[in-house]
């Protein structure tokens, strides 16, 4: 629990954000699965998910190349509202298969697709997320572990709490909010292991 | 006579040694032996990609310390001791039985397609080397035998001592002697054999109990199912799911929850 005292400073600056910042952020800061409980943090005001209006994903075959932020943003969407079709947990299949098998050569697949990283580092972000909540809403194991791997990826992963977390650049900000909630969550997730309260 | 050919992921193998000694034994005809070359670098590309930085232990541990690894849960060596095998590298069985050893650099490659439709095996027995083709498998008799060191069709893939542990079911810890299929243990299952760990029981060692135990189990699966005694049970593969190499920190609670005996539900 190294980044303990790293989350609860955050923690307290999230909640003295204005609520509409939250609830503009839902996804990120919305919902931690209860994960605010396990680390004996304060919970945050509770929103309803926000409407994505492009949900085309659900349309398109399973696969890497075949899904976008919109696309996984929806996906998230599903899972938090415990929409778990089977289009739902193929799709969470698939991506799970494809990071694993991928995972050295992630950074240059990001590059092929999007011409940048920095957009490339948002995209996986979102997909780190999505695989994390996977795991919280399925409490399947295997999605932690490819969170565990993605968040070892130093050039994906690297966030030290150094930016505050209140608004000003949208894009940064995207980027620490995810981050954040990757560390949360990655922290909640591994306590609860070792305190030997899951059983898949 | 049953015909059998046997595909090796090297030729120093223990398993591969150990599962071709006791088939000849058994009155198997081994027509050849497929062994993947050691210095490869395409295998090398391939498997870093799949295990990262966990090859370069693999390949410290199975090739250079060989004799010196694992000398506390040495499981396979007392076995082959005990069964009086001597064999620690595939060419001697060129040498002592006459069966061609064929190196290649993939198990999929032309050459191994061409020998599989000269010889027309009755089937083939995986003792490691990569996933297999279609036209391999559609050329391999039966088809291609290979024990998981795990409970089909629940734990498919990599990990899978650990990964039960983790879930709490140890009861799900064993080995699984199937044909192989184009999906990852995906095949047809021939046995099922529950290993649950013992008390006190570490993953090392209870891995290392595992090993001779397969030897043993593949070889007597493949006997009876050449001579008719066993049938093939198709997978219900909503039934499993498919795991990957487990993360460090899982690991870690892994061997913690199986130290503190709390794997059981």
């Amino acid at each position: 629990m190294k980044n303990i005292n790293l989350i609860t400073k955050l923690w307290q600056d999230i909640a003295l954000m204005d609520t509409e910042i939250i609830k503009a952020n839902w996804l990120n800061l919305g919902n931690f699965y209860g994960s605010e409980t396990i680390l004996g943090l304060s919970p945050l005001p509770k929103f309803l998910a926000p409407d994505i209006p492009d949900k085309t994903i659900l349309t398109k075959k399973p696969a890497f190349k075949n899904l976008d932020i919109r696309g996984i943003q929806y996906l998230r969407v599903l899972v938090d509202s415990n929409y778990q079709t089977q289009e739902v947990i193929e799709w969470a299949e698939t991506i799970m298969r494809f990071l694993e098998i991928n995972l050295t050569v992630l950074k240059v697949k990001c590059k092929n697709k999007f011409g940048s990283i920095h957009t490339g580092k948002t995209f996986m972000l979102e997909l780190t997320a999505f695989m994390m909540d996977c795991h919280y809403a399925w409490n399947d194991l295997r999605f932690l572990n490819i969170v565990l791997k993605l968040m070892d990826l130093h050039w994906l992963y690297s966030f030290d709490g150094a930016v505050k977390l209140k608004p000003g650049q949208k894009d940064t900000l995207h980027i620490d909010y995810l981050q954040f909630r990757l560390l949360i969550m990655r922290e909640a997730a591994l306590k609860k292991l070792t305190n030997g309260s899951i059983n898949a | 006579m049953h015909k059998v050919i046997v595909f090796s992921p090297n030729r120093y193998s223990l398993y591969s040694t150990t599962v071709s000694a006791m088939l000849i034994r058994k009155g198997v005809s081994i027509q050849s032996i497929y062994v993947r070359n050691l210095i490869n670098l395409k295998r090398f590309v391939g498997e870093y990609r799949r295990d990262g930085s966990r090859l370069i232990k693999k390949i410290w541990n199975k090739l250079i310390l060989k004799e010196a690894s694992n000398q506390n849960f040495d499981n396979i060596r007392i076995f082959r001791k005990e069964n009086e095998i001597f064999i620690t590298d595939l060419f001697e069985f060129n040498a002592k039985f006459g069966i061609p050893v064929i190196p290649c650099n993939d198990l999929n490659e032309p050459t191994v397609v061409d020998g599989l439709k000269n010889l027309h095996p009755d089937l083939v027995v995986f003792t490691g080397g990569g996933l297999i083709r279609q036209d391999v498998l559609d050329h391999s008799g039966h088809g291609v035998m290979n024990c998981h060191m795990g409970i089909l069709p629940n734990y498919r893939g990599m990990d899978v001592v650990e990964w039960p542990i983790l879930e709490r079911h140890p009861e799900m810890i064993g080995i699984t002697v199937h044909f192989m299929k184009k999906g990852v243990d995906t095949g047809d299952i021939l046995n099922i054999l529950n290993i649950p760990p013992m008390k006190d029981e570490t993953i090392p060692a209870l891995r290392n109990r595992i090993e001779p135990i397969m030897c043993q189990t593949i070889v007597d699966t493949c006997m009876d199912y050449l001579e008719g005694k066993v049938p093939k049970i198709p997978q219900k593969l909503s039934e499993g799911k498919q795991y990957f190499k487990m993360h460090t920190l899982l690991q870690e609670n892994a061997k913690v929850i199986l130290s503190r005996g709390s794997h059981a539900k």
